[in-house]
């Protein structure tokens, strides 16, 4: 998959063009900024900052935010701010890797499931149609309950219930690509499935792939935010935007900051995420220039 | 296609997403190490006791037989005993569910009659100030937690403000109206009860606003994508050169063509509205489904979580099944298609 990003990368993009067009999208300008500060919070300030997390201080209990602690701090007194900034590397890492992982498996699928067609195609389709009938969200609940309250149950069950958008959207680009005449070349001269797949179909998909995987990352912070919030997700005393969300519920009409703070932070990041997909998508897809 | 045809491959549709549903959280539930018979007895119980247990629940059945059991209850209307308050599941779904549909239809009103306006808004004036803020409140709005927003809420309109209660259906002390529907609202004014609407109502705005939130955003976005499509079509030209005034041309010509193709939006809405009434109905006390689920979860009630999948699922479905109907009815151009 990076490999075929890079290639595709490498093969002649006009960056002075590229930017000029980014330049003129304020969406995707905006998008990249927020992205810009979150990657600066959550990526690099904890390690400036260096203090730790779970550290209790039970003299500042429910302190409200101030210079010392700009968050404010929880009910054994650890310091919010830290805290927000170590959960978005559980809550935006997680998410990353729940969008990598289904998006990989979802393109495979789905680029297998269109080359070869017949049986394998209609079975398949037939299973994530079914899958795709379901509200998404309430099956992955089910799913993350059926497997026990843990952030790796919760990660599996996201990403198994991602996997059929996926599905659908590669197996619909493999159609076109199929039948191009280099496709047909490499079968004629017996190359396999999973050889044209690598080498000709994947590279040839990847834009609106990548696209829905964008835009997807917000949703799934949301989904996994969720999933911690009723109980199903990261366990306390884990740093996670959403458990923390819920950890401060019990102090919410008192010490608002509490919960405010972690939420905020998934909205902002989600904002980012969800901005700068739009904006990709308006810069891959001539059709929607100048719409929404 | 016909409609009947539609409708008979539709149905089948549905008895294949029944049996995919519940074959799925069905093996997976059964992967797990927990074990309900002895959740079910308690911690200090002995171990005869957990094998009784184990005995009426038919877990000591192979799997096959425990799931074909299941199917076969779930083809009468059983979907099994919820282990947490001793009650079948179907009944318990039952007696959760108008306070979810009262929510949800609430919730789904406010967001069409708050997101249409903004979308047509943005249509009308694209590009336009009103637009920006349009966008920007969608881009907000599917962005936002859910559970996050009903923790400010409450915070700012029962907590600082004192506004609106800050959880359950009625005050308490006070009697729900008799039963009719099952949502209070509906029940008390139907009743002519006039205080306890009130009363019901306002306990209704907090979760309500909540939960319609999100969907502002999406709605007025198809709103406003659609009504740009109408807006450059020729009839709409040829409306104006006829000499209709502009408002009559966008509202009575344009906004109903573009309001055919919204509707799946709603159908598509109402799932995740479904998800959403799970997080609002637990930081509102909201006794419906959703709190009833979280509950169970909580409980390692699995037959309760899986009885709500399944009902769930079909519910959505069906709404999605009679939104295509509907479609289909509106515009006799459109012939389904996949």
């Amino acid at each position: 998959m990076m490999a075929a990003l890079s290639r595709l990368a490498s093969r002649g993009i006009d960056w002075r063009r590229l930017r000029h067009r980014i330049g003129a999208s304020p969406v995707t300008v905006t998008g990249l900024v927020m992205l810009g500060i979150v990657v600066f919070c959550v990526g690099l300030l904890p390690n400036l900052l260096a203090q730790d997390p779970n550290v209790i201080n039970l003299r500042a209990r429910l302190a409200a935010p101030s210079w010392s602690h700009l968050f404010g701090t929880d009910e054994v007194g650890r310091d919010i701010f830290i805290r927000v900034l170590h959960g978005g590397q559980v809550s935006i890492g997680v998410a990353l890797f729940v969008v990598a992982v289904s998006a990989s498996v979802g393109t495979v699928i789905g680029g297998l499931s269109g080359l070869l067609g017949g049986m394998v195609d209609t079975a398949i389709m037939r299973l994530m149609d079914v899958v795709l009938a379901v509200p998404s969200l309430v099956l992955t609940m089910a799913l993350a309950a059926a497997l026990g309250p843990s952030l790796t149950n919760a990660v599996i069950a996201i990403a198994v219930v991602r996997v059929p958008t996926y599905v659908r959207l590669s197996r619909g680009q493999t159609l076109v690509v199929r039948e191009a005449g280099y496709v047909m070349a490499a079968r004629v001269f017996g190359a396999r499935p999973l050889q044209i797949l690598r080498l000709h179909v994947v590279p040839n998909i990847l834009s609106p792939v990548v696209v829905q995987a964008t835009l997807d990352v917000g949703a799934v912070i949301l989904m996994v935010a969720g999933l911690s919030f009723i109980g199903l997700g990261a366990q306390p005393p884990a740093a996670e935007w959403g458990a923390m969300v819920s950890a401060g519920r019990s102090f919410i009409l008192d010490q608002w900051w509490y919960s405010a703070f972690p939420g905020l932070a998934i909205l902002f990041t989600s904002i980012a995420f969800n901005l700068l997909g739009d904006g990709i998508r308006d810069l891959t897809d001539p059709r929607q220039k100048g719409r929404s | 296609m016909s409609i009947v045809g539609m409708l008979r491959r539709r149905l089948l549709f549905l008895v294949l997403v029944v049996f995919g549903v519940t074959l799925i959280t069905f093996a997976v539930s059964h992967l797990i190490p927990g074990d309900p018979a002895r959740l079910l007895a308690g911690d200090r119980a002995s171990d005869e006791l957990v094998a009784h247990m184990r005995l009426k629940l038919g877990l000591d059945r192979p799997l096959y037989v425990q799931y074909a059991r299941y199917m076969a209850g779930l083809l009468q209307g059983d979907l099994g005993t919820s282990i947490r308050t001793g009650r079948p599941v179907a009944e318990d779904i039952v007696a959760y569910f108008p306070a979810t549909l009262e929510l949800v239809l609430t919730a789904l009103t406010m967001a069409v009659l708050v997101g249409v306006p903004l979308g047509v808004a943005s249509a009308v004036w694209r590009n336009g100030w009103i637009d920006q803020i349009a966008r920007t409140f969608a881009a907000i709005g599917i962005s936002t937690p859910a559970f996050w927003l009903g923790l400010l809420l409450l915070v700012l309109f029962y907590g600082w403000l004192g506004w609106f209660p800050g959880g359950g259906r009625l005050p308490t002390g006070m009697a729900p109206p008799p039963p009719v529907t099952g949502m209070y609202v509906l029940d008390a004014v139907l009743n002519l009860e006039w205080g306890t609407a009130r009363a019901a109502l306002r306990h209704l705005v907090l979760p309500a606003v909540c939960l319609g939130f999100v969907h502002v955003g999406v709605i007025a976005r198809q709103i406003r994508s659609a009504m740009l499509d109408q807006l450059s079509e020729d009839y709409i030209r040829t409306a104006r050169a006829a000499g209709l005034s502009r408002s009559r041309v966008i509202l009575g010509h344009a906004l109903p063509n573009a309001a055919i193709p919204s509707v799946t939006v709603l159908g598509l809405a109402f799932g995740d509205l479904l998800y959403g009434a799970v997080l609002t109905e637990t930081i509102f006390a909201w006794p419906g489904m959703g709190a009833y689920v979280v509950n169970s979860i909580q409980a390692l009630d699995f037959p309760a979580v899986m009885g709500f999948t399944v009902v769930v699922s079909m519910a959505y479905v069906l709404v999605n099944l009679a939104v295509d109907v509907t479609y289909m009815l509106l515009d006799p151009r459109i012939k389904e298609v996949g």
